[in-house]
């Protein structure tokens, strides 16, 4: 195949594109969902396909095919080139890439114990044991245990003479526990993050790290004890907000608005723009001195990490929030020239059958110090809240409201009453001005987040957000509507 | 696509070589096209050609699945044994009740030539015509324009064979103005022959120049009169969090425990229709199980969820034919939705809102706040206007709302006669059709800068 793909560029850049490139990828998933002890999902899923992009008259056109031959070759080859053709009919085309050397390379993530490889029979023991363990609390009536591997193979060449080959591993999993009563009422608990779990490019070691079933009774009982706790009340106060929750306000808050291709519109129709637009590029407050933020695809086992992207660009650490200034984006070697910059490397593809966008990698708050028992008796009249449970924010990433699964209420430097139904809301960079203390590297860990959705038609990346614990002043937080 | 003669001896022959107790396989081959615009520049166009297969075996009650997208005999082969595998190391599924056996779908008009041979030139045209109608009104233009044409089949080993060939086109436009305010809109139908370009174009035009100049409005509970692209978006969230059996059985959904209960208005009555063309036909589920029609709520009561094989077993009730893919398991959800129409013009309804709210758009909707209350939120988006004295007055920023959808839908006071389909965003071929609501009292709960 990658002779056929090679070939292909050849006759690509016979013909006068500006450029082209082409990836094959073979990606394989397995699915394992049991919930009260009953295996719901157990699934494994093989893609395997090619797919070529073109950029010609200054616009592009992309196709693909699951059929691996000369032929479709060739047809797809002239279907990209057609479409493309077709693109520069509204428009006018424009496209301008930035310079890039030809990169022959081989990337392989780093594992220890292959997921493919564990006897499926281990991993539905653990799956048992955490359906177990949290069932064991009188009132959990859904426990449910979760574990997703993924597994991508890809080659990129491209009519710079680049040829990279590319092996990623990815594994993880989590436990979610939800009590009912008899008026109805349901809560839900999770371990380590809700919406199955935490991620890591990593092997079956990293999921085995997570150690599911020591957690699944007290997932369990704290599911229990929401039912029975406090509502949580509507006041304007601290918010101390864990890892698990934090990781997605940067998400929906600082990563979704860095996405350069988003600034320029081009999802304005869809999910939206972003608030953060160019002009604010080095000198807009996004937030506190304290607020540090770097996207950094290179941190080993992120869930966002890689050798390189799907444009054939190294993965790169950039400075995105510099002592609370606003200093960098996520770019493509479309949009990077349009600020006078090269590509950050962050386009990114879900398959052979889509074409990259760009995407988060590991967008990252840097830790300050101290621990979360530090925070929390350092704060005289506060909530703690942890794991989201809902999230919506506007179509240019500034009004936001997020759920959580848990709270509790802290009172002269002690948590004490737990309390439900918390939800807090914001204005992005006052919320991020208001940020007066972020735990330390003791507390910092990168969650991986395996449902990051963009584009159409829509794509899902695998992104992660380093993060400690922080603390916000004054802000809105509600209870029960 | 692969031609029909030969995918059925394909799938036939894989049927009668597997060595599972039971087999059944799902397949869905055909292409996807879509021409993406912004700022009145096509930026991304991009085709696929694909087909994906689901086996998913029975060793008894143990069951296993797995996906694959090649359709070569070999392949075929090795997913059916990774299925068996699978299977083999599974606990037992105590109420799976074999793979249902299904008597073929009755005909349904669900294919359209021109959309399955559309050429990203025609595609490209289009949008051009589009952008000439917003730079008459100095506006630009964002939004998609989607085909596919698919061949869908399920096999099993009770006997059910079952294949349609099928279509749809989706076209959103988004409008946006030198001040970055915003109008949007959208068409979907089962073929090209149905999005009405320049129509849904003007429609995004128009409101964007409508919203020029949004004056802050104090947000508390008001009136609105809300589009049917809102509505759908609520009723798919919905469609996840409480229409299926699986969320009934989890008490995750608002239904459950309430059947036979009032849970919203009465004049709201929701029904699941696969064959009802004002829609977009779905004529058998992913069992092969040819759809039935299903009244969710009649009359503001709570009547029934929808069913796949093993939630009907479960429940001693006849399965629906709603099942979802195997490779999932999200459990039975409805793809035709319909929503019962009043007598109104949208005008009329405006017309009966003293001060309040009309909102084309939400945006950003989550229904997981309380799903058994179905407390949602949301923003308003690309078109959110005064409504003083009967009629419109200006525009408004935009708003975060916060409600549940038990009191939306108990407090709608008049509704539209015409209705909309509205391609879902559940992601697959299906629609909520549904018309205009006038809802009294929605809770907003808070604003943004634009």
């Amino acid at each position: 195949m990658k002779e056929l793909l090679k070939q292909a560029m050849d006759d690509l850049r016979s013909q006068g594109v500006e450029y082209a490139d082409a990836r094959r990828v073979v990606g394989t998933t397995e699915i394992l969902v049991m919930k009260n002890g009953k295996l719901e999902t157990a699934s494994v899923m093989e893609s395997r396909g090619f797919g070529i992009r073109v950029l010609a008259g200054g616009a592009w056109g992309f196709s693909s095919s699951s059929l691996q031959t000369p032929e479709a070759v060739r047809e797809v080859t002239a279907q990209a080139l057609a479409i493309a053709k077709a693109s520069a009919m509204v428009g006018g085309g424009g496209v301008v890439l930035d310079e890039r050397d030809a990169v022959v390379d081989r990337y392989e993530s780093g594992y220890d114990e292959d997921p493919f490889e564990v006897p499926l029979s281990d991993k539905l023991s653990i799956l048992a044991e955490c359906c177990a363990g949290m069932s064991r609390t009188d009132g959990v009536k859904l426990s449910t245990a979760s574990l997703m591997s993924f597994k991508n193979d890809k080659l990129f060449v491209s009519t710079d003479g680049s040829e990279i080959e590319q092996f990623i591993l990815e594994t993880g999993g989590g436990i979610a526990a939800t009590a009912m009563n008899d008026a109805g009422e349901r809560q839900t608990r999770s371990y380590p993050a809700s919406f199955r779990g935490d991620y890591a490019t990593r092997g079956f070691e990293f999921t085995r790290s997570l150690e599911l079933a020591a957690h699944a009774g007290q997932v369990g009982t704290e599911a229990l004890e929401l039912l029975n706790a406090d509502e949580c009340p509507a006041v304007h106060t601290d918010l101390i907000i864990g890892g698990t929750q934090l990781a997605l306000q940067v998400h929906e808050s600082c990563g979704h608005p860095i996405e350069l291709d988003r600034v320029f519109g081009t999802e304005a129709s869809y999910a939206g723009t972003s608030f953060l637009t160019t002009d604010k590029l080095g000198s807009f407050r996004y937030g506190s001195d304290i607020v540090n933020i770097v996207a950094d695809a290179t941190c080993e086992g992120g869930l966002g990490s890689f050798g390189y992207d799907d444009e054939g660009v190294p993965a790169q650490r950039t400075e995105i929030v510099t002592d609370g200034v606003f200093t960098g984006y996520l770019s493509s070697r479309e949009s990077a020239p349009k600020i006078g910059q090269k590509s950050s490397g962050t386009m990114r593809a879900d398959g052979w059958n889509r074409i990259p966008l760009v995407r988060m990698t590991n967008i990252n708050l840097l830790p300050g110090s101290g621990s979360l028992e530090d925070l929390i008796a350092d704060t005289d009249d506060g909530i703690f809240v942890d794991s989201n449970k809902s999230w919506s924010i506007d179509q240019r990433r500034i009004n936001f409201q997020f759920g959580c699964e848990i709270a509790w209420e802290i009172k002269n430097g002690k948590r004490t009453r737990m309390l439900k139904n918390p939800v807090y809301t914001g204005i992005t960079p006052e919320f991020w001005g208001s940020c007066d203390a972020i735990c330390g590297e003791e507390e910092w860990h990168i969650f991986g987040i395996p449902s990051c959705g963009k584009g159409e038609p829509g794509q899902t990346a695998h992104v992660g957000h380093g993060v400690a614990p922080a603390r916000f002043k004054n802000v809105e937080v509600g209870g029960k509507r | 696509m692969i031609e029909k003669t030969k995918l059925s001896a394909l799938l036939s022959e894989a049927l009668r070589s597997s060595p599972a107790d039971e087999t059944e396989l799902v397949v869905w081959s055909g292409a996807n096209s879509l021409t993406r615009f912004a700022e009145s520049r096509i930026h991304q166009n991009v085709h696929e050609d694909n087909t994906y297969v689901t086996a998913r075996v029975a060793m008894g009650k143990r069951l296993g699945v797995t996906m694959t997208n090649s359709l070569s005999p070999a392949d075929l082969r090795s997913a059916l044994a990774r299925a068996i595998e699978v299977a083999k190391a599974s606990p037992e599924d105590p109420e799976f009740p074999g793979f249902p056996r299904s008597d073929p779908a009755p005909a349904a008009d669900t294919f359209s030539e021109a959309t399955a041979t559309m050429t990203a030139q025609q595609r490209a045209e289009a949008v051009g015509q589009a952008v000439e109608i917003a730079a008459q009104k100095n506006t630009t233009l964002s939004g998609a324009y989607r085909v596919s044409a698919f061949r869908f089949g399920v096999f099993n080993t009770s006997g059910t064979e079952q294949m349609y060939d099928g279509t749809d086109a989706a076209l959103s436009v988004f409008a946006t103005d030198a001040n970055k305010v915003n109008g949007a809109t959208s068409a979907y139908a089962k073929g090209i022959e149905g999005i009405d370009v320049a129509g849904t174009a003007q429609r995004a035009v128009d409101k964007c120049v409508a919203a020029a100049n949004p004056v802050s409005v104090d947000y508390a509970p008001m009136d609105i009169v809300v589009e049917p692209r809102a509505i759908a978006e609520v009723i798919s969230w919905l469609n996840f969090t409480a229409f299926g059996a699986k969320q009934v059985h989890e008490n995750m959904s608002f239904m459950a425990g309430r059947f036979g209960e009032k849970v919203m208005g009465e004049n709201i009555t929701l029904v699941d229709d696969a064959f009802d063309t004002a829609g977009i036909p779905v004529p058998f589920d992913y069992e092969g199980v040819t759809k039935k029609p299903v009244t969710l709520i009649e009359k503001g009561i709570a009547r029934s969820p929808v069913y796949d094989s093993i939630t009907a077993a479960k429940d001693g009730v006849e399965n629906t034919g709603h099942a979802g893919s195997a490779a999932f398991r999200g459990g039975p959800a409805p793809r035709n939705l319909f929503i019962t129409p009043g007598d109104k013009t949208r005008e009329e309804l405006i017309g009966l809102v003293d001060r309040g709210i009309f909102v084309s758009n939400f945006h950003y909707v989550n229904g997981l706040l309380d799903t058994r209350r179905a407390l949602f939120t949301g923003m308003t988006r690309a078109g959110t206007y005064l409504i003083e004295n009967g009629r419109i007055s200006k525009a408004v920023k935009n708003m975060r709302w916060t409600d549940t959808m038990m009191r939306f839908f108990s407090q709608v006071d008049a509704m539209t006669k015409d209705r909309e389909s509205i391609g879902a965003s559940w992601g697959a071929v299906g629609s909520v059709t549904t018309p205009a609501m006038l809802v009294r009292g929605f809770k907003f709960t808070g604003a943004t800068e634009f």
